[in-house]
C-alpha cells in the first residue's frame, strides 16, 4: 500500500485537481459551489461493487465509466445516488420552466449525469496528470443505472482502486458522488514514482 | 520579515516554504498554522508582514479567517493560496480585503514577485 507521505501528496494534488473540476462545473451551472476537500482512500478491485452499494445505502446507483490512456492509464468510475441525481437536475434546470426533475425522462437524467461525470473525471484526472508532468487522453464515457457495475471486477484488468469521495455543494443542494480511479499494479507503481518525483522537485 | 503560512495540507505549506526566495527564507521569521482559528491567533500574536492563507480548511475556513484578520488589522497583507479557482470565490476574498488570489500550486516566480512587491522598511 502507498506510503503515508505519498498519500498526503496525492491527497493535496487531487484537492487541487478537484478544485479545477468544481470550477468548471460551477461555471457550467452558472452557480457557485462551496469547495470541500475530497476524502481519499484505497480499496482492492474485488471490493469496489460492495463499496459502492454500502456507501450509498441504496439499491441502485448511477455509475459511469471512462478509460484514460497515456503514461498513466486506467479507468474512472463515477457513482452517484438517485437523490444526488435529482438535486443535480434541480440545479441544472433551476432557471427553466420545469416542474422539478419529475418531467425529465430517465434518458435525460442519464445524459446530464454522463456530461457531469465526464467533466469531473477529465478535469480532475487531466489536472492531476498535468501536475505529475504527463498527459492523458480520455475515451467516451458510458453510463448505467443498476445494482451492478458495467463490468464485474473479474472482467477488469485492474488491481488498485483510489477512492475520491466528493461533494459538490451548491447552496446546500449537494451532489454527492464517488470517483474511483482504477489502475494496474504497473500503473500504481508509476503513480508512486511520479508522486516521489513531485515531492523531490518541489 | 515575518511570514505566516496557513493551510491544513502540510504539502502546501512545504511548497510555499521551498519555493520562496532563499534569501527571504533564511532571514525571515516564519510561522505555520493548519486552520483559520490558528491563523487568527498567530496573526494577533506576531503581526506578520505577509500571510499566505488557504480557503478550504477544517475548524474555520479561510473566508472567515480573512474577515477576522482584516477586522483586527486593516493594513494586513493576505494572499489567498487556493485550489478554489471559481471567479465568485476570487471576487469574494478580494472584497474581503485580500491582496491577491494565487492558484495552487504557487510557483517560485510568483512568490519572488510577491516578496519583491512588499513595501520596505
Amino acid at each position: 500500500m502507498i506510503q503515508e507521505e505519498l498519500q498526503e501528496v496525492l491527497s493535496e494534488l487531487i484537492n487541487i485537481s478537484f478544485g479545477t473540476a468544481t470550477a468548471t462545473i460551477a461555471e457550467l451551472f452558472d452557480n457557485f459551489a462551496t469547495l470541500h476537500v475530497p476524502d481519499i482512500s484505497f480499496i482492492a478491485i474485488d471490493d469496489l461493487h460492495k463499496f459502492i452499494l454500502n456507501h450509498f445505502n441504496c439499491q441502485q446507483v448511477y455509475t459511469t465509466t471512462q478509460q484514460f490512456k497515456g503514461k498513466f492509464q486506467g479507468e474512472i468510475v463515477f457513482a452517484m445516488d438517485p437523490q444526488s441525481a435529482q438535486n443535480m437536475q434541480g440545479i441544472i434546470f433551476s432557471d427553466e420552466d420545469l416542474d422539478g426533475a419529475a418531467l425529465l425522462s430517465q434518458d435525460e437524467i442519464k445524459q446530464s449525469i454522463l456530461e457531469i461525470s465526464n467533466i469531473l473525471g477529465s478535469s480532475c484526472l487531466g489536472k492531476l496528470a498535468q501536475l505529475l508532468n504527463t498527459n492523458i487522453t480520455f475515451a467516451p464515457p458510458a453510463i448505467e443505472f443498476s445494482q451492478t457495475l458495467l463490468k464485474t471486477p473479474a472482467e477488469m484488468p485492474y488491481q488498485h482502486v483510489i477512492v475520491i469521495s466528493t461533494v459538490l455543494d451548491f447552496n446546500a443542494m449537494e451532489i454527492r458522488g464517488n470517483l474511483f480511479i482504477m489502475c494496474t499494479d504497473e500503473m500504481f507503481s508509476w503513480l508512486e514514482r511520479a508522486l516521489e518525483d513531485y515531492l523531490e522537485t518541489l | 520579515m515575518k511570514i505566516l503560512i496557513v493551510d491544513d495540507s502540510k504539502l502546501s505549506r512545504l511548497t510555499i516554504l521551498k519555493r520562496m526566495p532563499a534569501a527571504i527564507k533564511e532571514s525571515a521569521d516564519i510561522w505555520q498554522g493548519a486552520n483559520g482559528v490558528e491563523a487568527i491567533a498567530l496573526y494577533k500574536e506576531h503581526r506578520p508582514d505577509i500571510v499566505f492563507l488557504d480557503l478550504t480548511m477544517p475548524v474555520m475556513d479561510g473566508f472567515q479567517a480573512l474577515t477576522q484578520i482584516r477586522a483586527f488589522d486593516q493594513t494586513s497583507r493576505v494572499h489567498i493560496v487556493t485550489a478554489d479557482i471559481q471567479t465568485k470565490s476570487q471576487e469574494k476574498v478580494m472584497a474581503l480585503g485580500a491582496v491577491a488570489v494565487e492558484a495552487k500550486p504557487i510557483d517560485s516566480a510568483r512568490l519572488a514577485e510577491i516578496f519583491a512587491a512588499l513595501p520596505t522598511g
